[in-house]
């Protein structure tokens, strides 16, 4: 059973469309990262899902229910989104801010949840924090924690580690994997090809608006699809710690 | 705490208000005003510029003070911008010009003022909502947009007055705002348009919030974004163009009144909303009473007042940049 799927997806932006017949299903129950060159559509394709978009043609199916037969809050109760620079105007506390995650179910059992899903982020020390005085890592963690009380099966984040320094893209990288063992569905758009290769199950390399390649990480990331599609040189290394083989770019 | 401010400013426009009803060219003592609101006073002519004159007149500047306060808050979190207030955005000015083209062109007598002030503020609205809907609008693209239609409005309604020599003082009138002429039928019409206003407004304090997240995050979450957005704005358009239409364009009330509030009980619409509206009623109120007392010689339009307080804490917040004040 696929999380998300998209049949014969057309569609972007005004004069542009992005996708042009584009079909896809998305692992349940996995952490997916989506990757691909600049304007390859990553975004795009998150904005599809939580409707931000919407499709000139084609459907976008969550647990096999089209969203467009979804209002807004019934798709919300399934689906969580981090964007890549979260942004809350003025200084609400980090607990005014998680307790947003629950709009959609008419404030219903808020303390509960909202508690739990700090306590998941590690934030709940900042619960009196404002939003406007923390960290950009603690903030990111802030947005996670969001959306993590909406309670849905399916995670989106758009670059979550951007910006982010190397210990707090562990910790938050730490915190998907240990989601996606709890059979959250997590569909995670990364850059960094290091992190895709050690935290994902599987991947989506995009390439113009369509799939160059689909499958287990260690069976997409290879030297030949790097070349196609980065244009780029890479070469393997072995990591002791991973006991894993990864594909990391040439630098020279 | 809320609660607390919000008893405190309610007994402040209370106690603002029974000075402002003794204040004026006619000397009313205290007691003797409190006399005659309780039916008791000794001269007919002190209990008709009581009830007649004053009274009508400080109680439309609570009404409108409260729409302004809450319209500005409902800007705000509609547009994600700090600064946007109806007078700022041009709304107010779209309003102003809507009556102002409705007297000169004749329609005034069957389109109704507040009528004429509502199609001239929605138009400005809908302006504002098309442009910040737009994908990448930057807030200070937004925020000069409505400063160009505010200029723009501006000088039309000049125009106006040039061409139309005979209604020029009728005109500038809705320009400078004044809550002299009030009436009790004006009360009762601001009454019901604050009701109108303030029963939904009060509703959607969790919508609000959701607004003030980036758009993706307020999506994702459940909001519907696009359609409370316009919903919101249209409803404080048209508590605002109400108050234009009957007392001219008053500025800066919509920026003043959710910012001092926010520094106080914090962002958050289910705390802030009703003192908003309450500092809104003690700001317009206040400056109605120095702009009848100030000068010697007469009344100044209560728009300078608002504007001479306004405009430092405009120019203070450009210069201090987003959220460092809150």
């Amino acid at each position: 059973m696929s999380s998300l799927q998209t049949t014969n997806l057309y569609g972007g932006y005004e004069n542009h469309p992005v996708f042009k017949h584009l079909d896809l299903q998305l692992p349940e129950g996995k952490f997916l990262a989506l990757t691909g060159p600049n304007g390859s559509g990553k975004s795009t394709l998150l904005k599809f899902f939580y409707k931000e978009l919407t499709p000139d043609k084609g459907a976008i199916y969550i647990n096999d229910l089209d969203i467009h037969t979804l209002s807004q809050k019934n798709l919300a109760r399934r689906l969580g989104f981090v964007p890549q620079n979260g942004h809350i105007e003025y200084g609400f506390t980090v607990q005014e801010a998680v307790s947003m995650g629950r709009y959609a179910y008419g404030g219903k059992d808020e303390n509960h949840q909202v508690e739990q899903a700090m306590e998941d982020c590690d934030i709940r020390d900042l619960a009196n924090e404002r939003v406007t005085e923390i960290s950009g890592g603690e903030l990111q963690r802030v947005f996670l924690a969001r959306a993590l009380c909406q309670n849905g099966n399916v995670l989106l984040l758009d670059e979550p580690v951007n910006h982010l320094d190397v210990k707090h893209q562990r910790t938050m990288m730490t915190l998907l994997k240990r989601l996606v063992e709890k059979n959250m569905s997590v569909v995670c758009v990364l850059h960094d090809l290091l992190l895709v290769q050690v935290y994902s199950d599987e991947v989506i390399l995009l390439k113009k608006g369509n799939i160059y390649a689909q499958g287990a990480t260690q069976k997409v990331i290879c030297q030949e699809t790097l070349r196609d599609v980065y244009k780029i040189e890479s070469h393997q290394v072995y990591d002791a710690t991973l006991n894993k083989t990864l594909w990391m770019p040439t630098w020279c | 705490m809320n609660t607390r401010i919000s008893v405190v400013l309610f007994f402040l426009v209370c106690f603002l208000g029974l000075l402002a009803l003794t204040l004026g060219p006619a000397n009313i003592s205290v007691l003797e005003t409190i006399k005659i609101l309780l039916g008791k006073g000794e001269l007919d002519s002190q209990t008709y510029i009581i009830f007649s004159l004053r009274l009508p007149r400080v109680i439309t500047a609570i009404l409108c003070g409260a729409i302004l306060g809450g319209a500005g808050a409902v800007f705000q979190a509609s547009l994600r911008n700090p600064m946007a207030d109806p007078f700022v955005l041009g709304v107010s000015a779209g309003a102003s010009f809507g009556v102002a083209l409705s007297i000169t062109l004749g329609f005034s007598a069957f389109l109704g003022l507040p009528i004429s002030a509502l199609l001239g503020a929605v138009c400005t609205t809908l302006l504002i909502f098309l442009i910040g809907s737009k994908h990448r609008v930057s807030q200070t693209s937004l925020l000069l947009t409505g400063v160009a239609a505010n200029y723009i409005l501006s000088a039309a309604m000049t125009l106006l007055m040039f061409i139309n020599h005979q209604h020029y003082e009728r005109i500038l009138f809705w320009t400078l705002g004044s809550f002299s002429s009030s009436t009790w039928e004006q009360v009762f019409y601001t009454f019901v348009c604050a009701l109108i206003f303030f029963i939904p407004l009060f509703l959607h304090h969790k919508e609000m919030d959701m607004m003030l997240l980036d758009e993706g995050s307020a999506l994702s979450g459940g909001l519907s974004l696009r359609r409370m957005r316009l919903f919101l704005l249209l409803l404080s358009t048209f508590a605002v163009s109400t108050c234009v239409s009957f007392f001219g364009v008053i500025g800066f009330i919509g920026l003043m009144a959710p910012h001092i509030t926010r520094l106080l009980v914090g962002p958050k619409h289910k705390k802030m909303l009703l003192p908003t509206c309450l500092f809104g009623s003690l700001l317009l109120l206040g400056s109605d009473t120095l702009s009848r007392i100030l000068l010697p010689t007469g009344e100044m339009p209560v728009g300078v007042i608002t504007s001479l307080l306004g405009a430092p804490l405009f120019i203070w917040m450009l210069r201090k940049g987003r959220n460092s004040y809150v």
